[in-house]
């Protein structure tokens, strides 16, 4: 395609949702990642879920270290902004107990096929 | 007759990593920097930020249909009745199809894809890719190839120098 060019690293200089810089955009991280840690042992008392409060707190830590990827600090604060909203919506309990095992845990969740002969079994 | 009628530009990167580097598209004129070096003149409580933003942590698609999935974009066919050419301008991004399969009593078509019908419209095939790379997705452009109108002439058929009866004569 002749009027494809491709894509300089141009730089930007854009409106930040909330922090200014990385270390603002690493401290909301810091502090979502605390409340969460030190709410987990009210959610797993008031839910009764079937859950350790230390299988909780590890499975806290994968979904911070799903998206450690993450560089952009908008793409950040807007993370830490939809983990604020979730503590929020556990905490007051606007949550019930099968979200939090179905969200999170996933354990009635059947893996997608991957290899040739499950996805034939599997019908695709 | 699809493969003959388009031609296909898919994008260069198959892994996200180096998605950035690859990505292939014009950019709109509002999104371009200033002439002058992006260093002068920063108006106040802007941030910096390098290439485009990585919407896929955000957007809430699961992180297997970035691996699994292709979009398409497109340019629609125009509609052979005698209907305006108005709705046929618009580049339009759909997914591939998945998950679909035909009920063996009734042959109702039926779709376990809740993308199967997402259709997206932009006025230029740039905004669509740009669409594509924000969210990480896998993309592929049809081109459409120009077909040059056919003259339709009744007294042509009586001309002495138009080859338009050669078949029967």
């Amino acid at each position: 395609m002749a009027n494809r060019v491709a894509i300089q690293k141009t730089v930007r200089h854009v409106k930040p949702l909330i922090s200014q810089n990385n270390q603002e955009a690493r401290s909301r991280v810091f502090g979502l990642y605390k409340a969460w840690y030190r709410q987990i042992p009210y959610i797993v008392m008031d839910y009764d879920i079937p859950k350790s409060v230390e299988q909780c707190r590890a499975k806290l830590r994968e979904k911070f270290e799903e998206n450690r990827h993450v560089k952009d600090i908008r793409v950040i604060d807007a993370l830490v902004i939809k983990g604020q909203q979730e503590l929020k919506e556990t905490v007051n309990i606007w949550k019930q107990k099968h979200h939090l095992m179905s969200q999170y845990f996933k354990e009635t969740q059947e893996p997608k096929p991957k290899d040739f002969l499950s996805k034939f079994l599997a019908g695709q | 007759m699809a493969s003959l009628m388009f031609r296909t530009v898919r994008s260069i990167s198959q892994k996200a990593p180096h998605r950035q580097l690859s990505v292939a598209s014009a950019r709109l004129a509002s999104d371009l920097p200033a002439k002058s070096a992006p260093s002068a003149a920063q108006v106040p409580g802007t941030i910096t930020v390098e290439g485009w933003e990585d919407l896929s942590a955000i957007n809430g698609h699961p992180a297997e249909e970035l691996v699994t999935r292709r979009v398409r974009v497109y340019q629609p066919a125009k509609n052979a009745m005698q209907s305006g050419t108005h709705k046929y301008h618009n580049w339009v991004l759909e997914f591939d199809t998945q998950e679909r399969w035909e009920n063996p009593l009734m042959g109702w078509a039926s779709t376990g894809d809740p993308l199967s019908n997402v259709q997206v419209e932009f006025a230029t095939k740039e905004e669509a890719i740009e669409f594509c790379e924000k969210n990480g997705w896998d993309w592929s452009v049809d081109i459409k190839t120009p077909v040059k109108p056919r003259v339709k002439s009744y007294g042509a058929n009586f001309s002495w120098n138009k080859n338009t009866r050669t078949s029967t004569k």
